[in-house]
């Protein structure tokens, strides 16, 4: 897939934009997803299970994210947690929309303050 | 804090068996340590911040449930799973047994008053329960409530014998209620102590329902006598109980019962047959003495609610415009209070035994 072709995608929402962001660093398990998530967004997106799962199918059924395998540390009730990672074709859909978003904050950037690009 | 915890864990995990089964099987137990986890991190911050986490949680999880459902064209299977089945056809069937009770009892109190030149209302009113007694109204009414009973939780070669736990499982124990708090003036029926008794009548209604449900559905038809018997002995000593109390303290039948004899005659009576309800119970087995509980303390909690929505319509209700004898109050006492309170009771014991009979046949039950 061309990075033209990847752009025609529609914009991602928050929560999907901040889960494979998060996953761009490293593999994880549903929780620590959901901290890394509300940390990169400084508090204001904290995920409940609901929209967590409900975009963790998604990105799965769609092959934008992977099941990796299982964290060694257990959870609470002691299952093995499943880890999740991002595949290529999510990296490259990461990348295009981060793209994206730098050209509106520069476009904005333009418009509020004259700044050139 | 163990406990809490323990409880909206349970909670929750009956929220997820909601999904449909394919998903369960992917992400069920993924989702609860999930949950688990992040409410054990909220209890260890503080208390507001678990609320905040578990408001957050039923906020997100309706639109959550729909959406997986719809995909795959799951929801058709939603609506025919065991769990919201049973809640449905509970709601219809409560509702609609509740509404006609209401109905038949208060047109046919007029009928019993104006027929055979009052014949018939002469010879009841030799009773102590004289005032508005409808017994003809509430008679046809459980009749007609147990065989809705059966047409909708029976399979077809069981069809009396669901009619009959039907009848006597709730809407006899209704009809002694509706006749006794029909008895006396509403307002003593509501001054305490009366109103605990008024609570543990109603909690006996819906224990004793709920077990007879629970008994039915699974085929354990031998707990069903105990039951049945109960339930025929409640108007019985609801009648009896009080008078033989005063008979024997000043050795003389009294037409009218005292307030405080009827409500310590009552109050045994409720009581022992508690007790009977909760033996049952505890002898079936399985989620049954889970049923007295929620029977019990959902259908108080239900019609106390009902009531609470339906004294806030009285009050926006400016106008008593009458239609054919009926004020707008009438309909809504006679019509809407039953029908709410069958639908919420109606579905929360629906879920309650869908669940069951799910556990049942995964273990094979």
């Amino acid at each position: 897939m061309t990075f033209e072709e990847l752009q025609t995608y529609p914009p991602l929402t928050e929560t999907t934009f901040f889960i494979l962001l998060s996953l761009a660093a490293s593999e994880k398990h549903g929780y620590a997803i959901a901290k890394d998530v509300e940390s990169l967004s400084n508090g204001r997106v904290a995920l409940s299970t609901s929209t967590l799962y409900t975009a963790l199918k998604r990105l799965l059924e769609d092959g934008w994210i992977a099941r990796a395998g299982e964290d060694p540390e257990p959870d609470e009730s002691g299952r093995p947690r499943k880890t999740y990672i991002l595949t290529e074709l999510g990296r490259r859909i990461l990348e295009a929309e981060t793209v994206r978003l730098q050209s509106l904050v520069a476009i904005a950037r333009t418009r509020c303050t004259g700044d050139q690009i | 804090m163990k406990r809490i915890l323990g409880f909206i864990m349970r909670v929750y995990g009956m929220m997820v068996r909601l999904f449909p089964s394919e998903f369960q099987e992917e992400f069920g137990d993924e989702i609860q340590g999930v949950f688990a986890t992040m409410i054990k991190a909220a209890a260890g911050r503080s208390k507001p911040a678990l609320a905040v986490v578990c408001l957050q949680e039923l906020r997100d999880f309706p639109v959550f449930l729909i959406r997986t459902h719809l995909e795959k064209g799951h929801m058709k299977k939603f609506f025919r799973s065991q769990p919201v089945a049973f809640a449905w056809r509970g709601a219809l069937v409560f509702s609609l047994g509740l509404v006609l009770l209401n109905i038949l009892s208060y047109f046919s109190s007029s009928w019993f008053i104006t027929s055979s030149n009052g014949v018939v209302y002469r010879v009841v009113s030799r009773f102590w329960l004289e005032e508005h007694w409808t017994l003809a109204g509430i008679g046809v009414a459980s009749v007609i409530g147990g065989l809705l009973f059966a047409l909708f939780f029976s399979e077809r070669t069981q069809f009396g014998w669901y009619a009959l736990v039907g009848i006597l499982g709730w809407f006899v124990t209704h009809a002694t209620f509706y006749a006794l708090s029909q008895s006396f003036e509403f307002d003593f029926l509501h001054n305490q102590p009366i109103g605990i008794l008024i609570d543990a009548m109603l909690a006996l209604e819906g224990a004793l329902l709920s077990v007879m449900f629970f008994v039915a559905k699974s085929g354990r038809r031998k707990f069903v006598w105990p039951l049945a018997a109960g339930a025929i002995l409640y108007p019985l000593a609801s009648y009896f109980l009080p008078q033989s109390l005063l008979y024997s303290y000043r050795s003389q039948p009294l037409l009218k019962i005292h307030p405080s004899w009827f409500f310590i005659a009552m109050i045994i009576l409720v009581v022992v047959l508690m007790a009977g309800v909760v033996w049952v119970a505890i002898k079936s087995g399985g989620k049954a003495p889970w049923m007295v509980v929620v029977g019990a303390a959902g259908y108080v909690f239900v019609f106390r609610l009902c009531d609470a929505i339906i004294t806030r319509l009285h009050l926006i209700i400016l106008s008593p415009t009458k239609y054919q004898g009926l004020t707008v109050i009438d309909v809504v006492n006679t019509g809407i209070q039953p029908l709410l309170t069958g639908i919420l009771f109606g579905v929360i014991l629906g879920l309650l035994l869908g669940w069951e009979r799910r556990d049942a046949q995964k273990t094979g039950a």
